[in-house]
């Protein structure tokens, strides 16, 4: 299954990635919106992992754009939230985010639950 | 299952030094220019990497220090907080002491008390309000 992460930071980049590869995930990496929406049209990922605040576009712009596309707003997209960042991660939701997780608390088990629900057809 | 992160305690360390002189970088360029976008932009970005990279590997202090920073520049994203040289320098100033504290973490693996920066930045937020 493909994974698109969409993340500035490559301490998570790299720490996200790794687990999931481990997990026999196929994992394409994006550094910011705009690499994002180019990878997303090129790879059709199965689910997005998609970070908020971030240069260039950050993930509401993302969400925005993603839903204005009849094939891409059909992929799940999880959103990362940190601490503090409820108001965010419901706004995220409210543009078309299936749900979130949060990066900084590290539940993998979670995470790779929320990935078979927002994935199983 | 919560994940065991400290294997990637070197790469922390090697990403959190980049944000900080990002970091000092931008308060440079803001002492001359207090309207430099990129420069509040870079700011409010890396303090927030910062901030979810060091409570992830649980480093709170240095998160919670991170978290002020973060804040702060989002207030004056959004021109809630002025900039003045009082702020930046108190900005610097948490900034450094963070560097001193990563360099100590890394040589003796322990941390720096950060409560004087924490109160400082605090009363930036608190007075703002």
């Amino acid at each position: 299954m493909k994974i698109l992460i969409v993340e500035d930071d490559v301490f998570f980049q790299k720490f996200y990635s790794t687990k999931l590869k481990e997990k026999g995930f196929e994992v394409f990496i994006a550094g910011d919106g705009e690499e994002g929406m180019q990878k997303v049209k090129e790879i059709k990922p199965s689910v997005i992992l998609l970070d908020i605040i971030m240069p260039k576009k950050d993930g509401f712009e993302v969400l925005e754009s993603l839903g204005k596309d009849p094939v891409l707003r059909t992929i799940p997209v999880l959103v990362f939230s940190t601490l503090g960042q409820t108001k965010e991660a419901e706004r995220a939701k409210k543009l078309g985010a299936r749900d979130y997780v949060n990066k900084t608390f590290f539940d993998f088990d979670r995470l790779l639950a929320k990935i078979a629900e927002v994935t199983k057809k | 299952m919560v994940m065991n992160i400290s294997e990637f305690k070197t790469l922390y360390m090697k990403t959190a030094r980049e944000y900080l002189d990002s970091m000092e970088h931008a308060v440079t360029k803001l002492r001359k220019n207090y309207s430099d976008k990129e420069a509040i932009e870079t700011m409010y970005i890396s303090s927030h990497s910062l901030k979810s990279q060091s409570i992830a590997i649980g480093y709170s202090q240095i998160g919670s220090l991170s978290n002020l920073i973060e804040n702060i520049f989002y207030e004056v994203k959004e021109n809630t907080i002025k900039l003045s040289a009082d702020i930046l320098s108190t900005t610097l100033e948490a900034i450094l002491k963070l560097q001193q504290t990563l360099d100590t973490l890394g040589k003796e693996n322990r941390f720096i008390n950060l409560e004087e920066n924490l109160r400082k930045l605090d009363t930036i937020i608190q007075y703002r309000k």
